[in-house]
């Protein structure tokens, strides 16, 4: 080991690729997409060809340097960044299994990643295919030892109710996965993971909703009435059902990998509404503003980059130390508490520098505004990350 | 290659070595120093001996050099043993770096060897100004043609080293100087309300010098004298953490250890966080100056990082320890007044952000 700030080439390549990409396809589309809520389906197709598999939001523990050192975490923070940069709504439109896949890449037996997430997504398919994950619940949000949604086997299969709020990508997914209880006794330790597949009787979609930002991606809810599915869709199959078996510890691991892509992403947004404000006082703050007024702008320019740089660092380490399987919880966490915090103050801040312009909908800022607040919400909220990163420290005084 | 955060052997080793000193000795030494508000020569002599306050090349009669990580690691775990102990010993060789990076044959020949002795005199890098202090584009020290001329603040050693550089401008972006003792007006000790340690004058300099050759070896020089302030600052941010956090799980109110409550554990979690991201930044603006020609707005973007992670450790962990924490039986009021104190040689919330405010404006558009 050594400590190295230089991006493996291969690294470099995607980050380019992704920010050309982000350049000519999801910015000159964001606008349209915020105030239609919505992407055509030939866009979505076109995103799906034009990105392939190169831009994986989240890792793939398969990806390699040229050194055969596994990159993926590295690819999906890199990634993240620049897509969200282009436009966060439009980059949870792009085909794939999203956040269905660190659940099931973390919990899920070779069986079940070969038939949910490559037979699903890898093989030749024309029709755009997502993925979702279901874990919120109209009266279970942070504390998600409290989920109401119940499963109970019955011979070969299981018998999912309940109700799920709050889940991207959910009505049009091929692959749903949810967590449920299988005995409400074992609070936690009752937790599993299931696999709901596309058109399964009983999955019903109810009211898409209508959000502050992140508009072009698509937020549902849905409820499982009586809703059968194989046995065989247990994440971890029957070791799950073990007492040291995963549930609620798989998800805690599936987050782990899946926020420091979301933080990534939040860091995108932020240094989008960064540049676009240092790109307007360069072209229209005349030199001659009165000396407080611009210098009080330049020094929250300053501020916004350094935090920013500072937070995507934070990404990259936990994304490291996850490639290198150096548990990474608190890291992670760390991640997804400062990188949105900092984004808000970016947005909010180019906004102010902007005036006018910056609350106006000619210009994308106040878009982004919008869009990064539900980054210290969705994944665990800011104050759900601090409880994490403090209990890695105090350990569990309660 | 590749992106790697793993100190190697080297770097590891010589942190564990510093943690155990800094914890046997600096510990146990910072409220005396403070009182005395010098560095006990034992403490500097030890310290010069594992190698790191001053280092010189081989070939001048040193033990060697190391790269800018490196000093960030070591410089960090000193300060974690105490900031103003840190700030004295590391601020006592800085002008090591500067001339072994920027100075003529000629300098280092004079003047290494004499870093190289078992048992150095103190010397000084002087920067500091009575308004600029983050800011090297505003210095009013002039340094050319042979003459130095200006006042600087914060000034280690000044009536004890036999010589010692300054920072200024020079005909074209920064310049530097070797002056000698006696060679300027020590005005009047600083008395300091932190780093109290390490002892400071406010100095005239109105006279001849050797000049530092101008030009990226010096300006890459300097902006090591900044890592330097950043890495102090991120070791006084470490200890007030660390220490508040142990605190928040022993002591107890309402029939529980404090840290079971969120209002604490948040700021243990923030303070957490601010101490990451801080050595992440500096490691990183380290391996850029090392590696690549990292800017001075990278630098005071480091800098700024930790010097801030400072403060707000410094302030919660006060806070974290309530009236404990603000009398001097714990260490974090002493942090805290440290952490501020260092502040001034780099301010993030004034000099810090411009200086990488400027190089924004100046490239956005392109």
């Amino acid at each position: 080991m050594a400590i190295d700030f230089e991006l493996d080439p291969l690294l470099e390549q995607i980050r380019d690729f992704v920010h050309q990409f982000a350049v000519t396809t999801l910015r000159p589309i964001a606008r349209e997409a915020d105030e239609k809520g919505a992407l055509p389906l030939e866009t979505i197709k076109q995103l799906g060809q034009l990105v392939g598999n190169r831009a994986s939001i989240m890792p793939d523990e398969r990806v390699e340097s040229a050194a055969k050192k596994p990159i993926g975490s590295m690819v999906a923070v890199v990634g993240s960044e620049e897509l969200a940069w282009g436009d966060p709504a439009v980059l949870l439109n792009i085909p794939g299994p999203g956040l269905a896949a660190p659940s099931i890449s973390a919990a899920g037996t070779e069986e079940q990643k070969q038939r949910f997430l490559r037979d699903v997504f890898e093989l030749e398919i024309d029709e755009p295919r997502f993925g979702a994950l279901a874990v919120t619940e109209p009266q279970a949000g942070s504390d998600v030892s409290n989920v109401q949604t119940s499963a109970v086997r019955d011979g070969d299969e299981w018998v999912l109710n309940g109700t799920k709020v709050f889940c991207t990508n959910a009505a049009r997914a091929h692959v749903v996965v949810v967590n449920a209880t299988v005995d409400k006794s074992l609070g936690r330790a009752g937790q599993k993971f299931f696999v709901i597949e596309k058109g399964t009787p009983g999955f019903n979609i109810g009211k898409i909703e209508r959000k502050m930002g992140l508009t072009a991606s698509e937020t549902a809810e849905f409820t499982l009435e009586d809703c059968r599915i194989p046995f065989d869709n247990i994440l971890g199959g029957e070791a799950a059902l073990e007492p040291a078996g995963s549930g609620f510890k798989g998800t805690m691991k599936a987050f782990d990998s899946s926020r420091p892509s979301v933080a990534a992403m939040a860091v995108g947004i932020g240094r989008a509404a960064f540049e676009y404000a240092g790109d307007w006082v360069h072209a229209e703050l005349p030199m001659t503003t009165a000396f407080p007024r611009r210098n009080s702008i330049e020094q929250k320019l300053g501020q916004m980059k350094r935090e920013l740089n500072a937070a995507r660092d934070l990404c990259w380490k936990a994304a490291w130390m996850a490639d290198c399987k150096i548990p990474n919880s608190k890291e992670a966490s760390m991640a997804k508490a400062y990188a949105p915090e900092v984004a808000m103050r970016a947005c909010i801040g180019a906004i102010q520098i902007m005036g006018p312009a910056g609350y106006s909908r000619a210009h994308l800022v106040e878009k982004w505004f919008r869009d990064i607040k539900v980054y210290d919400i969705f994944e665990g909220t800011g104050q759900i990350q601090r409880v994490i990163i403090s209990r890695n420290i105090l350990g569990r005084l309660d | 290659m590749g992106f790697d955060l793993g100190p190697n052997e080297e770097q590891t080793a010589l942190q564990q070595t510093l943690h155990s000193f800094a914890n046997d000795v600096l510990r146990p030494a910072g409220r005396a120093a403070e009182s005395a508000r010098q560095t006990g020569e034992d403490i500097t002599r030890e310290i010069h001996g594992i190698g790191v306050s001053a280092p010189v090349p081989e070939e001048y009669g040193g033990g060697g050099t190391f790269d800018a990580v490196t000093y960030c690691i070591a410089a960090e775990e000193l300060a974690w043993g105490n900031p103003g102990i840190a700030w004295s010993v590391l601020g006592s060789g800085l002008a090591a770096i500067v001339i072994g990076i920027a100075g003529t044959d000629d300098q280092k020949q004079r003047y290494l060897p004499r870093f190289a002795a078992s048992d150095p005199a103190p010397s000084f890098v002087a920067i500091g100004e009575k308004v600029a202090a983050g800011d090297l584009d505003s210095l009013e020290t002039s340094v050319s043609d042979g003459e130095v001329t200006g006042e600087k603040y914060g000034v280690l050693n000044a009536d004890q080293a036999p010589f010692g550089v300054v920072v200024g401008r020079g005909h074209n972006g920064p310049g530097a100087c070797i002056v000698e003792g006696g060679s300027y007006d020590v005005l009047a000790p600083e008395d300091k309300m932190g780093l109290e340690a390490a002892p400071t004058s406010i100095v005239r300099f109105d006279g001849p010098c050797h000049e530092l050759p101008t030009g990226p070896d010096l300006e890459r020089a300097v902006l090591w004298t900044k890592l330097a302030t950043g890495a102090v600052a991120l070791g006084c941010a470490r200890a007030s953490f660390e220490y508040s956090s142990a605190y928040a799980t022993e002591r107890e109110a309402f029939g529980k250890p404090i840290g079971a409550f969120q209002a604490v554990s948040f700021k243990v979690a923030d303070m957490a966080i601010a101490v990451e991201a801080a050595r992440t930044a500096l490691w990183r603006a380290a391996w850029r100056l090392e590696h690549a020609e990292a800017t001075a707005a990278e630098i005071a973007e480091a800098t700024g990082q930790a010097l801030t992670a400072a403060i707000r450790c410094g302030d919660d962990g006060v806070q974290v320890l309530g009236g404990h924490g603000y009398i001097q039986d714990h260490p974090v009021e002493m942090w805290f007044r440290d952490a501020v104190t260092l502040s001034v040689f780099d301010a993030p919330d004034l000099l810090g952000d411009l200086t990488v405010a400027r190089s924004i404006v100046a490239h956005a558009g392109h």
